[in-house]
């Protein structure tokens, strides 16, 4: 049947065309333009993750570190995933159910948009000692808003403020509350091949208390809300 | 018309069971066919299994079968093989290129393996090397697809879930593979049952949460094969129905002993019980309705989910009163009784009556 077979190869070159297509526009279009933001950030915000899902040897990639505000008594599910405030999660129009005795059902998650800003100094917690404040990430949530164009309005500098897409996942429910934690859409973030060999060398260092960072990364965040290192800064090589 | 590779089997199939009841026939003496007559058919029936064995490399006897399987899952091994070379390779060499370098090799490999399946079909009357190469291509696509993701930091999306099952299922029709058609369909309701979380307003990846949200999908494949024929492609319908079922039973074990993740507005253990009897009525149905229509997947299939809901009921009533020789004594009792009662559907089966 050679028009069927015809038919497959032109379906099977249009699916894989298409298909890369959409990724590379979707590239483009976030990268277009101003970046909604752009904020210099240190080791201790974006630290190395050694595995990404498909390179085992030696590609690195970054994770976002951040912490929630002072007055959240919460503590975080991981380095970025971290529960929501009371008022935080009021403000999403999240709320518990008011008779949950035999149904307890949470409600569903919802995609969020949350600011973050770099702030000069770490909250004080007990039980931790100085190496946890000394090299802790000053990036703090300060927002969190279903609408983007409303954040945006109320945090306009995009040297200053970070604005990410999230998700709000309630999970457990109490008497008269909700547990919320928010997680980031986007978890790595890929280092480009220009600066794989200058962050490489640092995974062999270890990392002392009340040290420098030692590097600077530039990052931004392009229409779709999708990140992207746009500079790399070595400052000290392994000592 | 021109055959297909699976109507040739058939027919090859046919005349070799043919072939022994006529003998059968001659050695009692119920029919006798002249010399001519015999030589006839007999010559009738090589020539067409040359055809056959010339254009679509059939099995003739049961000892070509037994290599064809042996060959099946050779081919198996070795695309699963040549997907993990090629991810190894990937990763080996991956920090040598730019970025650009990166996307062309990407875009590169999923064309290039694509057109390899294309070529090798046209070359292979086995069938075995064109299904490894489809299975190339696919994970081909699917590395490119999630690379570009982590290079860029795409945001996740559902619909990268329908690209993949559009072109798994075009590779599973172009070189007649159940397995491809398999993950096609997988993934075809993993997608579907994502767009019904977004109707229903729920943040997309949460639809894995819901087990409800892939019903409708699942019924919709498992239907299919009845609305359109999957006649030309050897075991395509049973691998739909498989899964349609696959799709419809597991949610409705799920929601049977995990009702908090349903969408019904009722309490927990309500729609446990719901879901309880929604699993036994619909496991009993489909076994039904593959006796009637003879479809030997969906009546083991049902068999098995019949017993699962059955053995899940009895753990949940029975599993703290009783000591557990008791329990599965009755488990045994039970799956005694299921025997029975599909002994005597095959007996009305065979008498062509109705149970």
């Amino acid at each position: 049947m050679k028009w069927q077979s015809r038919y497959f190869i032109w379906a099977g070159l249009g699916l894989i065309g298409l298909i890369n297509l959409s990724s590379l526009s979707s590239v483009i279009y976030n990268r277009s333009g101003e970046p909604s933001s752009r904020v210099v950030l240190s080791e201790y915000e974006l630290r190395p993750l050694k595995h990404s899902s498909f390179s085992d040897s030696s590609r690195i990639s970054l994770i976002l570190e951040w912490r929630t505000t002072a007055d959240n008594p919460n503590t975080p599910y991981s380095h970025n995933t971290h529960m929501l405030s009371q008022q935080q999660i009021q403000r999403l129009g999240l709320s518990p159910k008011a008779n949950c005795a035999d149904n307890c059902r949470l409600p569903p998650s919802l995609a969020v948009f949350a600011v973050f800003a770099l702030t000069d100094t770490v909250p004080v917690e007990p039980k931790k000692d100085a190496l946890f404040y000394s090299n802790r990430s000053r990036l703090q949530l300060l927002d969190i808003s279903l609408d983007q164009q409303d954040l945006r309005a109320r945090y306009p500098d995009p040297q200053r403020y970070l604005i990410l897409a999230a998700q709000a996942k309630p999970v457990n429910q109490y008497t008269g509350g909700l547990e919320v934690y928010l997680e980031l859409s986007q978890n790595s973030i890929n280092v480009p091949t220009q600066w794989q060999a200058s962050l490489r060398p640092l995974g062999r260092c270890k990392s002392e208390p009340n040290q420098a960072p030692r590097y600077q990364i530039e990052l931004s965040v392009g229409q779709r809300l999708e990140p992207w290192v746009s500079d790399v800064n070595v400052s000290h090589p392994c000592r | 018309m021109a055959l297909s590779r699976t109507e040739a089997q058939q027919r090859a199939d046919e005349i070799a069971v043919f072939q022994r009841e006529l003998d059968r026939l001659q050695h009692e003496q119920v029919l006798q066919l002249s010399e001519p007559q015999q030589q006839q058919v007999s010559s009738h029936h090589q020539q067409l299994l040359a055809i056959y064995r010339r254009q679509f490399d059939i099995d003739a006897d049961h000892q070509s079968r037994q290599l064809s399987l042996g060959m099946r899952i050779a081919s198996l091994f070795g695309a699963l093989a040549l997907a993990a070379s090629v991810l190894f390779l990937f990763n080996q060499f991956w920090d040598l290129f730019s970025e650009p370098l990166q996307c062309t090799i990407l875009i590169a490999s999923s064309l290039g393996s694509f057109l390899l399946t294309v070529l090798v079909r046209r070359h292979d009357d086995t069938g075995y090397f064109s299904k490894m190469a489809a299975m190339l291509a696919l994970s081909c696509l699917v590395l490119n697809t999630l690379l570009l993701g982590e290079m860029f930091n795409l945001t996740p999306s559902a619909h990268v879930l329908l690209a993949w099952a559009a072109y798994a299922l075009l590779l599973a029709y172009y070189v007649d593979t159940r397995l491809l058609l398999g993950c096609g369909l997988a993934l075809l309701m993993a997608y579907f049952s994502t767009r019904v979380s977004t109707w229903l307003d729920l943040y997309w990846l949460d639809g894995f949460e819901h087990p409800e949200h892939v019903l409708p999908a699942a019924l919709l494949i498992f239907a299919l094969p009845s609305w359109v024929s999957q006649q030309r492609y050897q075991g395509f319908a049973s691998i739909y129905r498989l899964l349609g079922m696959l799709g419809l039973l597991i949610p409705i074990w799920l929601l049977s002993i995990w009702g908090q993740s349903s969408d019904l507005p009722w309490s927990t253990h309500t729609i446990e019980g719901f879901y309880r009897v929604v699993g036994f009525a619909l496991s009993a149905l489909l076994a039904s309705l593959g006796v009637r229509r003879n479809w030997p997947v969906v009546i083991n299939t049902s068999v098995i989910f019949f017993i699962l809901f059955l053995f899940t009921q009895f753990f949940d009533w029975w599993w703290e009163l009783l000591p557990a020789y008791l329990f599965f004594f009755l488990i045994s009792l039970i799956a005694i009784a299921v025997l029975l009662v599909l002994r005597r559907l095959r007996g009305f089966q065979s008498r062509g009556q109705r149970p």
